[in-house]
């Protein structure tokens, strides 16, 4: 069969030891039986390895960052469109999703196809949302309150038991064993990311997780569930390995279908010791260990793609069980020359 | 031949190692006019710094704001909140474009007064009124909105002196799912207090009870918030009715829609993140749409939105005065406009723009009032071009609340222009000077003289 | 005179390289004519002539932004350090 010439573009090209999903959804398309990839990638700063990565990425243009705004970046894409003809876009860091996701009809005249979740989808997973989102769609969450003072957690205290988690409101989590620790780590999170702190049940067990594609209209394309088997001391996992978990896939399914999730997305989930599940997160994309899905049997690039692309896609119903992957780092060696080109006129 | 712009030399690190804050660069865009007139040909009358204001963007948002509101709800009326900009020319533009006026002191009621804003038409909030505001607005049959229950006796025991009856309303506060929360102002829905407040003027027979009131915030990015305080408030109307058979006249949501400022340590800018008058409008409207108030009943909708209405129709203009490079080699730009005069630097990241063109080049700058005073920062790491002394600045979207909390510190407040629909400038608001600030001060005789 | 150090690679975009540290720069355009200008020997007198036949600009202001640069170029330690001072 004759493979399907697309130019895909897509970002999170920072391959370094907290990596980005870049490369990994790279080597899922460049596995592709189906599409013939030409991959233009998204570059914010010179030193990602992306750029590099010659064997992977084609050409690579750097574009402004989110915070300055939708307009900058949709100016930058549309000299990159004008150059490339871009045909799917798939932005894989966090802090773009918002901006893709505002302009994804302005994207769509242009000609340029995403596949993201809808902004409802997005802000409603939201970590100081949990609750509500696990009372909705009937899902077990942490029970998790926030707070805008320290004060405020006196009066919620005999609520919760320690340990508690304390959560900014997008990034960093802290495990506090008393009141005393509770103030130091609102304090330390308040002052980097703002308002209100949420007080998190604290669930221990194992931390599992799946990856998994929505079809927008609540079905499951595809779903691999993982636990690592290593994980570093930035919380990233250095191994992992596929589980044959019926229960986690059908929690999978249930949340897919009820919130009629489009796109990419990475459960993250605790096993408690009595085997219950609980939801602590929900990330809005593919996670950077997608291509041990791809190796597994389920090439959940691709079949984003496909779906992006409006093509016929066969849900998978299988992949393969006790698939391992150990990550590593490797040192490359790079041309001077390439990085003055990159810096200098922001292309490669 | 025609020579080309200098630009001064610069040599820039290209991040080693760690990720840069800044991705590839992008140009601001130099705004060298605003509705047609020049920038600097408005300074080189009116001085530097500047105030500028655009008669035709305040009533071009107010026409879109109040458009989402009347094209989904039959009956919407806007009050012109006072305090975020209550320079009489911007004043009078809001009310010409059919606004009532919302104050929240003695001092903003008279100016509302001598504006010609007839008496039922201001909406006097705030915990702050006198027994004599309290009296001048009963008699002005002017809207009261109670904050607390000593400002409730006050009202009846003056009713009992004065024949008008007092028109009053209370505002009430509640948990909408935001932080922080508003709780200090009004009575508290969740604990019962706003009910009982109401049930107390209920069986007082001699105020008129005509509305409810509420501000749930300012900058409010949430739409879902004012869905939530709507739907509180339309069913402590429902349960009036129900009660007491009292039909409410408005339901005031008050303001606090977001303007698209950016605040400082926002990931976003505001210009992305800052719901649209359409959303606000439908969060509201439907609430109330759903509730369980008949819809003969359906009640007069009030906002009473600042920012959000003025914001935009703001610039200071200004020189820069001088470039320094600071101790680790980062570029300081210092220009003549102070935090004195732009309060609002203190929570926004305000965008400031060259007035002339400029290259692509820009370099990691902090941008210093020209204070004595360390805290007098108008914007700390931006990536700026390459001013020069002389050269000229524009900040936007300064049009809330400067003009009400500007302070006279160090120097004078500088004049404050506005552009007409025609584009001709007007100045609104003369400059201070020396004799300003003189002719309010007394020294006693025996300081009036010294040897040195 | 200052004198930029001799094996300090600096090529058209303005892309300059620092063998000694590892350290890269870029110079915007005016940076790269003063760089290229001392490099080849003019002095300051002659750096401004080019430049005022050239760009609309006062020598008073030109001096104040040319020592402003090559303060940076000085504490960047791209010049030899036993040159003008
Ligand atoms: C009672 C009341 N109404 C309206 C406003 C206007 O608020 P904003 O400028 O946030 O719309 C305020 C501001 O504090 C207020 O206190």
């Amino acid at each position: 069969m004759e493979k399907i010439k697309l130019n895909i573009a897509l970002s999170g090209l920072n391959n370094i030891d907290s990596p980005g999903p870049g490369i990994p959804v790279t080597r899922g398309l460049k596995d592709s039986l189906l599409i013939d990839p030409k991959i233009i990638g998204l570059a914010y700063d010179n030193l990602e390895p992306g750029p590099y990565m010659h064997e992977l990425i084609d050409k690579t243009y750097k574009v402004p960052y989110p915070s300055d705004g939708v307009e900058p970046l949709l100016d930058r894409i549309r000299y990159i469109h004008e150059k490339e003809h871009i045909d799917v876009l798939i932005p894989n860091f966090d802090s773009e999703l918002f901006t893709f996701m505002k302009s994804e009809r302005t994207l769509k005249e242009m000609g340029i196809r995403t596949f993201l979740p809808t902004l409802q989808q997005f802000e409603e997973r939201h970590k100081s949302n949990l609750p509500q989102f696990g009372e909705k769609y009937g899902v077990k969450v942490p029970y998790s309150e926030p707070i805008g003072s320290i004060m405020d957690f006196r009066k919620i205290e005999d609520k919760f038991e320690y340990p508690v988690v304390v959560k900014g409101k997008f990034y960093d989590a802290y495990i506090a064993y008393d009141f005393e620790q509770v103030g130091i780590y609102f304090n330390k999170i308040a002052a980097k990311w703002g308002l209100p702190i949420v007080i998190q049940e604290f669930v221990k067990g194992t931390e599992v997780n799946v990856v998994a594609l929505g079809d927008g209209n609540g079905n499951t394309i595809g779903a691999v569930p993982m636990r690592k088997t290593y994980i570093t001391d930035k919380g990233k996992g250095w191994g992992g390995i596929t589980l044959e978990d019926p229960v986690m896939l059908e929690l999978t399914h249930k949340i897919i279908s009820q919130t009629k999730w489009r796109g990419g997305m990475e459960l993250e989930l605790i096993r408690t010791s009595d085997n219950e599940l609980y939801m602590i997160e929900i990330n809005p994309r593919l996670p950077a260990w997608v291509y041990l899905a791809v190796a597994a049997g389920q090439n959940l690039p691709e079949a984003l793609v496909m779906l992006a692309m409006e093509m016929p896609v066969k849900p998978f119903s299988h992949y393969e069980v006790g698939k391992m992957f150990i990550r590593y780092s490797y040192d490359m060696i790079c041309d001077l020359k390439e990085f003055e080109q990159l810096s200098t006129k922001g292309e490669l | 031949m025609t020579k080309l712009i200098f630009e001064r030399p610069i040599i820039q690190r290209i991040n080693a190692g760690l990720p840069s804050k800044y991705g590839m660069a992008h140009k601001l865009e130099p705004i060298s006019h605003i509705d047609n007139v020049s920038i600097k040909s408005l300074m080189d009358s009116y001085g530097s710094p500047l105030f500028i204001i655009s008669e035709s963007t305040i009533r071009k948002t107010y026409k879109n704001a109040f458009r989402a509101f009347s094209s989904r709800y039959p009956k919407v009326q806007f009050a012109w909140s006072y305090k975020t900009n209550y320079l009489n020319a911007v004043c009078n533009v809001f009310h010409q474009e059919g606004s009532w006026a919302e104050v929240v002191s003695g001092f903003e009621y008279d100016k509302a007064i001598a504006n010609g804003v007839p008496g039922e038409l201001i909406i006097f909030n705030g915990p702050d009124k006198s027994r004599q505001d309290l009296e001048k607005a009963i008699k002005n049959g002017s809207l009261i909105h109670i904050d607390h229950f000593d400002e409730l006796y006050e009202i009846i025991s003056l009713s009992k002196e004065i024949e008008e009856r007092p028109k009053v309303a209370i505002r009430v506060n509640m948990d909408t799912g935001i932080y922080p929360r508003w709780d200090r102002f009004g009575f508290n829905y969740e604990n019962g207090e706003a009910w009982d407040a109401l049930n107390r003027i209920m069986a007082n027979k001699k105020l008129d009870l005509l509305g409810l009131h509420t501000h749930i915030g300012t900058y409010m990015m949430s739409t879902d918030a004012y869905k939530i305080a709507a739907t509180k408030l339309a069913s402590l109307a429902v349960r009036l009715e129900q009660k007491h058979g009292h039909v409410l006249q408005y339901i005031d949501m008050g303001g606090g829609f977001a303007s698209k400022n950016t605040l400082r340590g926002a990931y976003y800018p505001g210009t992305d993140t800052t719901p649209s008058f359409d959303d606000f409008a439908e969060a509201i409207t439907s609430a109330f749409m759903s509730s369980e108030i008949k819809p003969d009943n359906l009640p007069l909708l009030i906002l009473e939105n600042g920012r959000a209405l003025i914001d935009d129709a703001g610039y200071l203009a200004g020189t820069v005065l001088a470039n320094k490079r600071l101790a680790d080699g980062r570029r300081a730009t210092i220009i003549d406009a102070g935090v004195n005069i732009l309060f609002t630097a203190f929570w926004y990241e305000h965008d400031i723009r060259p007035v002339e063109p400029v290259s692509e080049q820009t370099e990691d700058t902090t941008i210093y009032g020209p204070l004595c005073m360390n805290i007098d920062v108008i914007r700390g790491n931006v990536m700026f071009p390459l001013l020069k002394k002389g050269d000229h600045y524009v900040i936007r979207r300064v049009g809330a609340y400067n003009n009400t909390q500007w302070l006279q510190f160090i120097s004078m407040r500088p004049n404050v222009v506005m552009i007409d629909s025609k584009g001709e400038p007007h100045l609104i608001r003369k400059n201070e000077t020396l004799e300003t600030i003189n002719s309010q001060e007394l020294t006693p005789e025996h300081l009036k003289n010294f040897d040195l | 005179m200052l004198k930029i150090k001799k094996n300090i690679a600096i090529s058209d975009s303005g892309f300059v390289f620092d063998p000694g540290t590892g350290d890269s720069y870029s110079l915007n355009p005016t940076g790269l004519e003063i760089v290229q200008m001392i490099k080849s020997g003019k002095s300051f007198e002659e750096i401004f002539q080019d430049f005022a036949t050239k760009y609309e600009v006062e020598e008073e202001a030109f001096e104040k932004y040319y020592y402003d640069f090559t303060t940076t170029l000085k504490q960047l330690r791209l010049t030899e350090p036993n040159g003008e001072d």
